[in-house]
């Protein structure tokens, strides 16, 4: 009898240290919460903000964005990072992006982003102009939705080149411009279904830029879900 | 005796001196060299010296190991001309009268090493299950809902590359060390301080292993944490991903070396220690098996070696084995290109699939032996069963391209490794002719070990056939990268090598430990092994079959059905798993107490008492007839005898 | 207790579960290929594959179904109760049975092989000259499309039915792998070479292209879309992509091998 409980006992024991590992990588990772935008009725605006690292350690920046004066737990904040990685948007509305970027320029491996697809019009909206293709040497990141998990949802491709600020730009103590350049798009989706949204530029580390931030969950990557 | 006496030196020392050794290694490099400053928010911190201090860390914490264990020191007294250990010097280093200490220490009998792999490499076991538990939590549901995606690879990696290691060691290293020399009629290993050393090897190369998980967290230069490259580190993404990939190729390459002294010492040991009368043809089953292992991996671990020492060379020091690209694409980096990346593909599956074979072939021997026992007859074709395993052992050096059939890798080869590939399992299905030959007509007992010898059968001959369908190219094409594939090795590897393994525990323990393991338990958990395994693993076969890749954290939703019935079926192998441990642990504290051949088996290591004496044999014994002769009677103490002229066993 | 077995009874049953297993085969496989149980197949290269695994499933149902039956019958008809306390024939093998054996399994891998060599031989064959060529450049963690012979880059994959494709694969950072599940294309994208792959697309509809060789954090993301429509729609979208394309694109994909061979075409 004896021996039947320290089998059941054992299991117990054990169970609860894979369910504990389980719970600890999930508690030390780095799961950003769901950003869904509320709609209107002329859609639903998203807003995301481009780092070149985490606002949270630059006081001066915090003074006059205190949104971002608490910095997330478990969080690299030396790696690049877009504000809101879990995006949530309604089916069949109208999306109109503002990404506000505060990084400096990076060359693309594939140029074949610097035209933006899939937005309205064929056109984004630089800083007030209206551009159907960037300069290379201007782009810092991209903004692209991609990727189908199943048949059972439709195809969502946009594709937008994220324009940089220059180098000659003022920037605060830590490095972060005080001006942004924003560039703004609208598309409209589809049937629900979830996608992956992705920067092909390589601003992270490692022998082709790809590691690091751009190879971790939730700073250069993340998910773009329609409901 | 004092306690220094019994601690110094031992694995304890040893894993001072590796502390040390760690610390010294690593802030040397850190502070002295690279002058790294850990504060975080300062934008010039550099990571530039992280790798290179944590490999010197690593490798003077090997090199502490070693000293504190003293495993040098019979080395250094040899070659400062001192004298040279005597008799009682080596029978002290063999553990005699030592008590349990001799368990934590650099031990030559090769029993107490036998029972040290046993230990170690069951807790190896257990993490790696630990790793497919995390594995099927996160594909029980579609999308990346437990983990984060670059945490699920890094599970995969650990887990695949751990398995591996296990594996490699979890036959030859407890029974090829325990039995094998008594099997043969010999009083020890050819080099019993190799012997021990083997063991110390693998026991660092965990110590090793164990940083991955933690290595590059945090830091802002490092490429992220952990590995997520796949067992199969291929040098493309290997020389991308977190530095964990360090702590990996230097954890595998002080295994391989463990393997491979293990290797030498085992066929050195069978050549040349036999008792008079044992020739080859009256050798078990299992040491041909553990001997075609030896081959394989004394010759193939260094191909494994060399891709990983590329590896590590190409990030740290900038060569470019793995880029054929030119410098302007990477300029950032300074490569400079003209390498191959398929030369890591070649490097590592001439070495890999060798190393499969290597996996399951004691189990080949095992099973082929111990249904013998359980059958009563002979071998159904001992030179049938020689010609299977060793034919194994060629052609597996001729195949390993079929993993390459669509990488564009030389196409006009493939025709060749589709015929090697099919051709290998004409001597696969031999061991299969001598197992189902020997079974027929016999008196078969179903024990435990019994039941995990028909596991084996089912199991080994659905991976095996699906194997053959991976063999054909235009098959391939569409089923090489997806979930068919692991479902098959999962089948060949865990239906042949562990079933292999469970029921050699089962079936040594009454020698090994004196108790014999509780039947009720045993059965309770081979029952649950069996259709928790086969439930994964079918599951999987069939999401294969639908389109799912491997090593994905998310899936579309059209597999989720097939993903759910396969986690829930993992969880209750790995429960049944842990049954298996539990009864491990139970019955060698309380189990019933043995008698020396509680199977009636006719093979040497159970003419000894239990436990074995020190020197195995008073007198060698002198073998007149093979080891499956049933018909010859029993001696007047009731065990059967083998044609043994035994002499009075030393307490 | 231990009855001496015959040889008639598994053997019969050999026989008669094999075929009842082929059968059974037989009248399932169409009905689990609708269910979803393997992609709905839209090439000549998909077609061709499934029929070879079809036809090995036929030849190894005898094998599975031999050894099962065989284990089997002696678990339970030569099983004894406990510890035995007589042993069994002391049979040291049959050197007839194992020529059998050998001359069988021979037999069955020539077949298999033989097969798989037709199988080959389609798989290798060259390009025809109507072949729609595309370039398709992996990187982390998309495809891209190029069709060489209109200078129009995509994300999307446009097939036209019922004419040859000649994929050329290459990658522009590590290892990945292009699949079309239900085309049965499948080549690895190996960073500094090309990999080709010639197929048909025989059925109009959507289909999915997967990554299949893990390539960092987005590999399970890494799908594209694929449309394999008729001719003219195909033309009316190659018009379309030229007309908007600006003269710049074409040359902004990187194509690897321009960097590997110098001006005699030589690699570098």
């Amino acid at each position: 009898m004896r021996k039947y409980l320290g089998m059941v006992g054992f299991l117990v024991v054990v169970a609860a240290i894979v369910v504990g590992v389980a719970f600890a990588l999930n508690a030390f990772a780095f799961i950003p919460a769901p950003y869904a935008p509320a709609a209107s009725s002329g859609g639903v605006t998203v807003k995301e903000d481009v780092f070149p690292f985490a606002p949270c350690t630059d006081p001066d920046f915090t003074k006059t964005h205190p949104e971002y004066a608490q910095c997330r737990p478990n969080y690299n904040s030396q790696y690049v990072l877009y504000s809101e990685p879990e995006i949530v948007v309604p089916a069949h509305t109208k999306v109109t992006m503002v990404i506000n970027n505060y990084d400096s320029t990076s060359a693309l491996v594939n140029n074949y982003f610097l035209k933006p697809q899939g937005v309205d019009g064929g056109v984004i909206n630089v800083d007030g102009q209206q551009m159907d293709t960037i300069d290379p040497t201007v782009v810092s990141h991209t903004f692209v939705i991609h990727g189908i998990v199943s048949q059972q949802q439709p195809w969502l491709y946009v594709g937008v080149p994220i324009t940089g600020v220059p180098d000659s730009a003022k920037t605060d103590d830590a490095g972060m411009p005080d001006q942004p350049v924003v560039t703004t798009f609208t598309f409209t989706t589809g049937a629900p279904g979830t996608y992956a949204w992705q920067c092909f530029v390589p601003c992270g580390v490692g022998f082709n830029g790809f590691g690091g931030p751009m190879g971790t969950d939730g700073y250069m990557n993340g998910t773009f879900t329609v409901k | 005796m004092s306690w220094t006496r019994k601690l110094v030196p031992s694995y304890f020392s040893g894993a001072v001196l590796a502390a040390i050794g760690f610390i010294v290694g690593s802030q040397y490099v850190w502070r002295v060299i690279g002058g790294v400053n850990w504060d975080l928010n300062d934008p010039g911190a550099s990571g530039n010296f992280l790798e290179q201090g944590f490999l010197a860390g690593f490798v003077l914490m090997t090199l502490g190991w070693l000293i504190g264990i003293g495993a040098f020191k019979y080395p250094f007294t040899w070659m400062l001309g001192l004298k040279d250990p005597d008799h009682n010097e080596e029978l002290r280093l063999a553990g005699k009268d030592a008590g349990i200490i001799r368990y934590f220490r650099f031990t030559t009998d090769h029993k107490v090493v036998g029972i040290q792999y046993l230990v170690v490499t069951m807790i190896m076991l257990a993490f790696g299950g630990l790793g497919a538990m995390l594995i099927r939590t996160e594909l029980m549901f579609p999308g990346a809902w437990a983990f984060p995606k670059e945490t699920y690879n890094t599970i995969v990696t650990m887990h695949g590359m751990l398995m591996i290691l296990t594996i490699i060691s979890f036959f030859v290293g407890p029974f090829g060390n325990f039995v094998i020399p008594i099997m043969i009629g010999a009083r020890d290993m050819a080099f019993p301080r190799l012997n021990a050393l083997s063991i110390a090897f693998l026991i660092i190369a965990m110590a090793v292993y164990a940083f991955i998980p933690f290595m590059g967290i945090g830091d802002p230069l490092t490429t992220g944490a952990g590995v997520q490259t796949g067992w199969t580190v291929y040098g493309t993404l290997a020389d991308q991903t977190g530095i964990g990939v360090d702590a990996l190729a230097l954890a595998v390459i002080l295994a391989g070396v463990s393997s491979q002294m293990g290797a030498v010492n085992l066929i050195t040991t069978v050549i040349a220690m036999r008792a008079p009368g044992m020739s080859y043809t009256r050798m078990p089953m299992t040491v041909w098996g553990s001997i075609g292992a030896s081959i394989l991996s004394a010759l193939g671990t260094a191909s494994l070696t060399v891709d990983l020492v590329m590896i590590v060379m190409d990030r740290v020091f900038r060569t470019s084995f793995f880029f054929a690209a030119t410098a302007g694409d990477f300029a950032n980096n300074g490569y400079i290109g003209g390498g191959s990346a398929w030369l890591t593909q070649n490097l590592f599956w001439f070495f890999g699939h060798p190393e499969v074979y290597l996996l399951v072939l004691p189990a080949f021997g095992f099973v082929m032996d111990v249904t013998s026992v359980f059958a009563r007859k002979p071998l159904f074709g001992y030179k049938t069963a020689i010609l299977g395993l060793m034919g194994v052992v060629v052609l597996s050096f001729l195949v390993w391209m079929h993993h390459e059939f669509v990488s564009g890798f030389l196409p006009e080869l493939r025709g060749f490794y589709m015929a090697s590939t099919e051709l290998i399992s004409v001597p696969t299905g031999l061991i299969f002719l001598v197992l189902l030959g020997t079974m027929w007509r016999g008196r078969i007992w179903m024990t435990v070990t019994m039941g995990f010898v028909f596991a084996f059968t089912w199991s080994f001959l659905i991976g095996g056939i699906t194997g053959i369908y991976l063999s054909d190219v235009p098959a391939d094409v569409q089923l090489h990268g997806g979930m068919f594939v692991t479902a098959h090795f999962h089948y060949t590897i865990v239906g042949g090598a562990l079933m292999g393994f469970l029921g050699a525990v089962y079936y040594w323990f009454p020698k090994m430990t004196g108790r014999m393991m509780d039947e009720k338990i045993g059965w309770i958990s081979f029952w649950g092994i069996q259709i928790g395994f086969n439930g994964t693993f079918l599951a999987m076969f069939y999401v294969g079959l639908q389109g799912m890749p491997r090593r994905v954290a998310d899936y579309s939703p059209l597999f989720a059905g097939g993903n759910l019935v396969a986690s829930i079926s993992a969880f209750v192998l790995g429960a049944s798993v842990i049954l298996y441990f539990y009864n491990v642990i139970y019955s060698w504290k309380a189990g019933p107490i043995a008698e020396a051949n509680p199977w009636g088996a006719k093979t040497l290591e159970w003419t000894t008492p239990t436990p074995v004496p020190l020197e195995n044999f008073g007198e060698i014994p002198v073998v007149t007839s093979g080891p499956y002769n049933y018909a010859e009677p029993a001696t007047p103490s009731g065990v059967p005898a083998r044609g043994v002229e035994a002499g009075p066993a030393i307490g | 207790m231990n009855s001496r077995g015959n040889l008639r009874t598994p053997i019969i049953l050999w026989v008669v579960i094999s075929i009842l297993l082929a059968a059974l085969y037989y009248f399932l496989a169409p009905v689990l290929a609708q269910a979803g149980a393997i992609p709905p197949l839209a090439s000549d290269v998909a077609d061709n594959a499934y029929q070879i695994m079809a036809i090995f499933t036929y030849l190894s149902i005898p094998v599975f179904v031999g050894v099962v039956v065989f284990a089997a019958y002696s678990l339970f008809t030569f099983r004894s109760r406990g510890r035995p306390t007589d042993i069994g024939p002391q049979i040291y093998g049959n050197t007839r049975l194992l020529g059998w054996w050998l001359a069988a399994s021979f037999v069955l891998i020539t077949v298999l092989y033989v097969i798989g060599f037709n199988g080959l031989a389609q798989l290798e064959a060259a390009a025809p000259a109507s072949a729609l060529h595309v370039r398709v450049t992996a990187q982390q963690w998309i495809f891209n499309y190029t069709y060489t012979d209109y200078n129009i880059s995509s994300s999307t994959l446009y097939l036209v039915e019922n004419q040859p494709v000649e994929f050329t694969v290459t990658s522009l950072d590590v290892h990945h792998s292009f699949w079309i599940p239900e085309m049965g294309v499948k080549a690895d994208a190996v960073p500094g070479e090309l990999n080709t792959f010639v197929a048909t697309p025989n059925k109009l509809g959507h289909y999915t292209v997967r990554c299949m060789e893990l390539c960092g954090v987005l590999h399970s993301d890494m799908n594209t879309n694929v449309v394999v429509e008729t001719s003219s729609q195909f033309g009316t979208w190659i018009s379309q992509q030229m007309s908007v394309r600006p003269a710049s694109l074409f040359a902004a994909v990187q194509l690897p091998e321009a960097a590997l061979l110098d001006a005699s075409g030589k690699r570098s």
